[in-house]
């Protein structure tokens, strides 16, 4: 099984295919305002007509590459290129200010290599314990997993609590939209067939991930300025040996973050590479060096962000949750494929889940190569106008809308779903949690009226057994600190409000 | 009242609509599920009620502060006025495109599309740059049409073309 899952990735048209993704999610992962989520949306379609292996490996590859990218743009336009490098830019563009760009660049590729990879060695040891583990998984535990992982979606979303939650409700809501699951109840259809089987998951991801982003650039088209990057010499990856080994620690604390916070529901590569920089300052016997343009910012905030992909990874492929909005599209992509990921794909699909494995490893080691040999390129790409790339984007969005049915209904859906998109963009409701609501609508209804069935209509097992409780016990938590730490903040605004009164 | 309570209003009203919307189309289904299930009208019930009652809070809390005359976290403050010319452009030009995009097909409505939003987005494009904007807006759809039709076996509205 590992060997012909590992064969099934070995092909030249595969690789082939690993490459084009990586490629292509380094270029968007650079560019600011594009996004690996928006990469991967793009090409589900191409996936379609693809062998699942060889669909899902090109997803992966833009997943690495894309959250990989973002370095480039933050160490040497001090904008991150996706949220997963905001903290890059503290250390790497100080550097780059101070001609040390190439060194800068050279370390973060680096260690996004290394963070990467210690998170596939997680994800493969790992994964197939808790996949094991989870087959004990009746619908009530699914259910409170489910529920765990849209309370911390929600709490976590920026801003306001409520207004996540909103996003959250909202999301749940759009995949209530047509059939419902076990009895294939038709609801919300409006006599209109297309809807029978509700919003298609493209229309949906594409609508709201990459119209609106277009309808926001058209809105600020003056503030689309031509950027100017910095001139760099790349010689090897920029770290002695020496250094190397002093920077160990730092690198295996950064990375067990990362994989830590991949892991949990909600939290992405955003927040680990946030929370990695600042264990590194803290921890560190310098920290006033932080932010003056020291490899070590670097190195927390790359080996972080590339080791929570890993994580990430883990909770979709073992119980089929993802844990943010890439992951989400991801899932969408093996749902096209008709792959359900979670336990019982360990049991029957085995070979897939060793062709993942091979893909994601062969896929960094690309990343690493073509950010190394291809940086100059890279840079360059970073110059078109925002104006043609977004444009041409838009055929695409229509190609992959389309596509899946073959029906411009989904491309009128997807139309209106990035309006709308947009005017949440607006009013500051945050979009993940209604992408990740409406990808986890359909678990979550399914597995508690199956769960429901099964106990005759009572709740109570659902916080008496062992693992549900506990699920809903940390969502119940989560919530709770959420909501308190909402009200501190606005206290906090206030006291200053009523001392300057 | 702050522009930022004032949206925060307008959008509780109208997702309280929505959630109120959802939760009596919930209540209309009167199928039920079998033994101890709640049947297909639970989800839009609770989903309906849950938008509701947090679009309420929405409002109170939005009202609250503005009765106790609250400074409201504005984390983001913009200060550029988006340009609503080209939003509302763009609008119109995407919501032509997907209206063509049957009768006319993927790569004539894709060309005039694709240029004339190059247009609306770019500032002050000078005359080569609207040269590359018609090549490009050319080039790109019929590579991707023959790319996703011949490479990847999708099917593409052919429209008059065809």
């Amino acid at each position: 099984m590992v060997i012909s899952g590992l064969l099934s990735v070995c092909t030249p048209f595969t690789i082939t295919l690993i490459f084009f993704g990586v490629v292509l999610g380094i270029i968007f992962g650079a560019i600011p305002g594009m996004s690996a989520t928006m990469a991967v949306a793009l090409c589900l379609p191409i996936s379609f007509g693809l062998h699942p292996v060889q669909g899902i490996s090109l997803l992966l590859g833009l997943y690495i590459g894309g959250i990989s990218g973002g370095l480039i743009s933050a160490i040497l336009l001090k904008i991150p290129g996706t949220p997963s490098s905001i903290a890059t830019c503290f250390d790497g563009n100080p550097m780059a200010n101070r001609g040390e760009a190439g060194k800068a660049l050279g370390v973060g590729i680096l260690y996004s290599f290394l963070g990467g990879l210690l998170s596939f060695l997680a994800l493969i040891f790992i994964a197939p314990p808790i996949a094991s583990f989870s087959l004990k998984f009746s619908p009530v535990e699914y259910f409170s997993v489910t529920v765990f992982s849209l309370t911390m979606i929600a709490s976590l979303s920026e801003g306001s609590l409520i207004k996540g939650l909103m996003s959250g409700a909202f999301g749940l809501g759009l995949s209530l939209y047509g059939s419902a699951p076990l009895d294939g109840y038709k609801r919300f259809t409006f006599g209109l067939w297309q809807l029978d089987l509700g919003f298609a998951l493209l229309s949906v991801l594409i609508g709201f991930y990459a119209i609106s982003e277009i309808i926001e650039t058209a809105g600020n088209k003056y503030k689309v300025t031509k950027s100017n990057t910095i001139q760099f010499t790349l010689k090897g990856f920029g770290v002695s040996w020496k250094e190397f080994c002093g920077q160990l620690w730092n690198f295996f604390r950064s990375t067990i973050i990362g994989i830590g916070i991949g892991i949990l529901p909600g939290i992405g590569g955003g927040t680990s590479n946030i929370i990695s920089y600042v264990t590194a300052k803290s921890q560190s016997k310098y920290p006033e060096k932080f932010g003056t343009g020291i490899i070590d910012g670097v190195i927390a905030s790359e080996a972080a962000n590339n080791a929570t992909i890993g994580g990430a990874l883990i909770p979709l492929l073992t119980l089929g949750i993802p844990g943010d909005s890439v992951t989400a599209m991801l899932l969408g992509g093996l749902m096209v494929h008709g792959i359900i990921p979670g336990p019982m794909l360990f049991a029957t699909n085995g070979e897939l889940i060793y062709a993942i494995f091979a893909a994601l490893i062969i896929a960094n080691i690309i990343m690493l190569i073509v950010e190394f040999f291809g940086i100059r390129i890279f840079v360059r790409l970073l110059q078109i106008p925002k104006s043609i790339l977004l444009s041409v984007i838009v055929c695409l969005c229509v190609v992959g809308a389309f596509a899946g049915n073959n029906r411009v209904f989904d491309v009128w859906a997807m139309g209106i779903f990035g309006a709308l998109g947009f005017i949440m963009l607006k009013i500051k409701m945050p979009l993940p949690p209604v992408i990740l609501g409406f990808i986890l609508g359909p678990i979550l209804e399914s597995n508690m009226r199956r769960g429901l069935q099964l106990h005759h209509g009572d709740w109570i097992p659902f916080f008496t057994r062992p693992i549900s409780g506990v699920f809903l016990a940390i969502a119940a938590l989560s919530i709770i600190m959420t909501a308190i730490k909402e009200i501190r903040r606005k206290m906090r605004i206030k006291q200053p409000a009523s001392l300057q009164g | 009242m702050r522009k930022e309570q004032k949206i925060n209003i307008i959008t509780g009203i109208a997702f309280f609509a929505y959630g109120i919307w959802m939760l009596a189309r919930g209540l209309s289904v009167t199928v039920q599920g079998k033994t101890g299930d709640y049947g297909p009208g639970f989800m839009p019930r609770f989903i309906g009620g849950t938008i509701s009652l947090l679009s309420l809070l929405l409002v109170i809390t939005t009202l609250v502060g503005i009765w106790r005359g609250a400074a409201y976290s504005s984390s983001s403050k913009e200060t550029v006025i988006p340009d609503y010319k080209s939003i509302i452009a763009t609008f119109i030009l995407l919501a032509l495109y997907m209206i063509a995009l049957s009768p006319v097909g993927f790569i004539l409505s894709s060309v005039i599309y694709v240029f004339l939003q190059i247009m609306v987005i770019a500032n002050k494009p000078s005359k080569k740059f609207i040269m590359m904007s018609a090549v490009i807006a050319v080039v790109m759809p019929v590579v991707v049409y023959y790319v996703f039709v011949d490479l990847f076996f999708l099917l593409l509205p052919a429209g008059i073309l065809g």
